[in-house]
């Protein structure tokens, strides 16, 4: 599938969450003649219904109140569109492409439990090999059938899985999912590492051993180191982005589960607070709900043209 | 959880309390406060807004103007709404003695399987047995982890459930039941999402067949806005008798917690926290609005020192504490008992911090505890129990002897010191506190 066609796909999944924040926001440009203060708390309001998140929220409203004084626009049209304009600057400079340089590129991912981590890996590694040749390595090696469950996705979507046993140090797994991947030239080697939350140090400690491993087996490693976040966390996003990258310094967000109703609000957090790429969206069980994010698409999704 | 939400709250009642008298321009000021600190939370609009109205029209009634203490009536009257936003009246604990057939439901990753190992060693704690029954026919590899998960439980698993429908596992799982008898059976369905029609038939149409006498929601503790969506959801295609709210142990806010009871009428059953199956905690919406409020959780802290500290050691400990005779042996032992009742931080949340207990930062992990002990164990009889003996030429000896540095033996003395200090006020306030409650602080 190309690139564009693979964005295509998202907005018919995420449509059921774009609506909902079209309507919030239309309510409130609805009600601009009948009160014309009133208008920006309810702009307010309906981002923050939206997990966008009280700073950034403030900050969206803010300069689109600015800009609408000194332009003195009060068609409510008008301050949409700003409005829209401002939400995709927020991604100005957002990097969706996946630096997959090395032999092989090492692609680490993780995240807090439950985010969807698998699931991602799969359908990442079903993307990716259609160009290349690509390697999973089933390093969570903690919870109960995890490895079962990433060795059937790999059947399906005919990408090898280097198997560890529950219970192995992951980092080991990992040295030797390495070893793999070049004795079997492969291109690219998924990481899929065990979820932990991100207020345990211990385990934040053992996700950055695995960095260490990776780096040291695999010089210039890993490419990508990837957080995957569940759409319907709330600001709690911003807390796991923030220390997952002091102990592995992410460089990039993938956002799942956006054929939820969530609408996905913490990506603008994450971009405005973080300054980190948001590089996948991920959205539904099939094994092509997966699109590169690009913020024009998204946004158009949201506000709903 | 609800660390920053219990600060601002903190920071709210020094204000109340500094006031000689409350004008409604100052209860409009603390509204103020409280709806941004709910809505940093993720707390549902919704419920913002019927805490906001509630605090507002009893806090002008005419008991608060003539009180003496305005600033801790006005604080009770947000404790109480705070309390009705989690629930109000917890749930009858003997709920669960009765109950046979429990089925379990959520969003994908809420963490149903785990909760399901939980409920049935909860279960077992009370001599019951159960069956764990996985009806997650979708996801690779659920029946397996369900199997896992239910050994680590000493719970039956319904096995041979390959390829075969919902339907035709729950008919298995009743009959299987039956023959071995069972106290309670426990089904745990696929994850879905509220607006996947197929998927909810698929879970109604099981509940139809299996008629359980407990439904529970899972719901993941960080979730957002949706949180209300997502329980509605499920109680408008299936009936949802409680909620269970999951991974406690992340640092959210608590917003999911306190806005489901408003968005749904349903009440929080369990909380849990951890992968480790003994993490599961009753919900009491009283308890935990102390919690939030930071008038301390004295209760659960007595009830779950009580199920540790059994053993004689612990008790001659506790009555060295009670008389503030604690030593850095005890405060050993007590670092490793601690470790049992969850993470300290949970722990520490539980105590009351309203009367301006010192600022302590008690962050216990692992590798802290193992220095700790390291810098323990080098002292000598004498230093541990003394600690005040130790100078500088004695933490250069314990230093070297546990391989640490100077700094860290000097922030292990003030630590034990703060300790000291809380448990000595618990201690005074254990009979006062429980009897005189919110006001007697």
């Amino acid at each position: 599938m190309s690139r564009g066609a693979v964005t295509k796909k998202l907005s018919s999944s995420i449509k059921a969450s774009g609506s909902i924040f079209k309507d919030a926001i239309d309510r409130a440009l609805r009600n601009i003649y009948k009160n014309a203060d009133g208008i920006w708390d309810e702009l307010e309001e309906s981002l923050i219904s939206a997990d966008v998140g009280v700073a950034t929220s403030l900050y969206l409203i803010e300069s689109v109140r600015k800009e609408a004084a000194k332009r003195r626009v009060s068609d409510p049209q008008e301050i949409h569109k700003i409005l829209k304009r401002k939400c995709i600057s927020i991604f100005d400079g957002n990097d969706a492409e996946l630096g997959l340089n090395g032999d092989p590129a090492v692609v680490l991912v993780t995240g807090v439990n439950g985010v969807g981590k698998t699931t991602f890996v799969a359908k990442l590694a079903n993307l990716l090999s259609e160009e290349k040749r690509v390697l999973i390595s089933a390093a969570d090696t903690f919870r109960a059938a995890a490895i079962d469950q990433i060795s059937i996705l790999g059947k399906r979507i005919g990408v090898e899985v280097i198997r560890a046993s529950r219970g192995d140090d992951p980092s080991a797994a990992i040295y030797d999912a390495i070893s793999a991947a070049r004795a079997k030239s492969a291109q690219v080697l998924i990481i899929d590492t065990a979820g932990r939350m991100h207020t345990s140090a211990n385990l934040l400690a053992e996700a950055a051993k695995m960095k260490r491993v990776i780096a040291k087996n695999a010089p210039g490693q890993p490419s990508e180191v990837l957080l995957v976040v569940d759409s319907t966390t709330g600001q709690n996003t911003i807390m796991q982005a923030q220390k997952f990258d002091s102990s592995l310094n992410v460089t990039g967000i993938v956002v799942t589960k956006l054929d939820s109703t969530s609408k996905a609000g913490t990506i603008f957090t994450v971009r405005n607070e973080m300054n980190k790429s948001i590089k996948m969206l991920c959205f539904g069980e099939d094994i092509d709900a997966i699109s590169y994010f690009d913020p024009e698409v998204f946004i158009n999704n949201l506000f709903g043209e | 959880m609800f660390e920053t939400i219990t600060q601002r709250f903190q920071k709210i009642a020094r204000l109340l309390k500094s006031k000689g008298i409350v004008t409604s321009v100052d209860i409009d000021e603390v509204l103020r406060d409280i709806r941004r600190t709910l809505l940093e939370a993720d707390v549902s609009l919704a419920a913002i807004k019927q805490l906001s109205a509630n605090v507002k029209e009893k806090a002008l009634g005419a008991k608060v103007i003539s009180s003496l203490t305005p600033g801790q009536q006005v604080l009770k009257i947000i404790k109480d709404e705070v309390e009705l936003l989690l629930g109000g009246t917890p749930l009858d604990k003997n709920l669960l003695e009765n109950v046979s057939l429990v089925f379990v439901m959520g969003l994908q990753g809420s963490g149903k399987t785990t909760f399901c190992g939980k409920l049935a060693l909860y279960l077992q704690k009370a001599n019951r047995t159960s069956l764990l029954v996985p009806l997650d026919v979708h996801r690779p590899a659920a029946a397996e982890q369900l199997k896992t998960v239910s050994t680590e439980a000493g719970a039956e698993f319904l096995s041979n459930t390959a390829g075969k429908s919902v339907l035709k596992i729950c008919e298995e799982a009743s009959v299987a039941a039956k023959k071995i008898g069972i106290d309670t059976v426990i089904y745990d369905t696929a994850g879905r999402l509220q607006i996947d029609d197929v998927m909810m038939k698929e879970l109604s149409d099981a509940r139809m067949k299996v008629r359980p006498d407990l439904s529970l929601l899972v719901l993941d503790s960080m979730t957002g806005q949706q949180a209300a969506q997502i329980a509605s959801g499920f109680t408008r295609s299936v009936k949802v008798d409680a909620v269970v709210l999951t991974k406690l142990d992340s640092d959210t806010r608590g917003g999911a917690a306190l806005s489901v009871f408003t968005e749904t009428g349903k009440t929080i059953l369990f909380s849990t926290s951890s992968e480790k199956l003994d993490q599961l905690d009753l919900f009491y919406p009283d308890r935990i609005a102390s919690r939030i409020i930071g008038i301390g959780d004295v209760m659960t802290l007595i009830e779950k020192a009580e199920e540790i500290a059994s053993t004689k050691e612990m008790e001659e400990m506790g009555k060295r504490v009670l008389k503030n005779e604690i030593t850095l042996e005890d405060f050993l032992v007590q670092l490793n008992e601690l470790k049992k009742m969850g993470p300290l931080n949970s722990v520490l949340e539980m105590l009351p911090g309203k009367g301006g207990l010192p600022k302590i930062d008690l962050r216990v992990d692992d590798v802290m505890l193992q220095r700790c002990e390291a810098i323990i164990r080098s002292m000598t009889q004498k230093e541990r129990r003394n600690p005040s003996i130790i100078n500088s030429s004695r933490k250069q000896r314990i230093a070297t002897g546990s391989g640490t540095q100077v700094n860290d033996i000097n922030r292990l003395l003030k630590q034990f010191a703060s300790l000291k200090l809380i448990l000595s006020r618990v201690s005074k306030q254990k009979r006062g506190f429980l009897k005189k409650g919110l006001l007697g602080l």
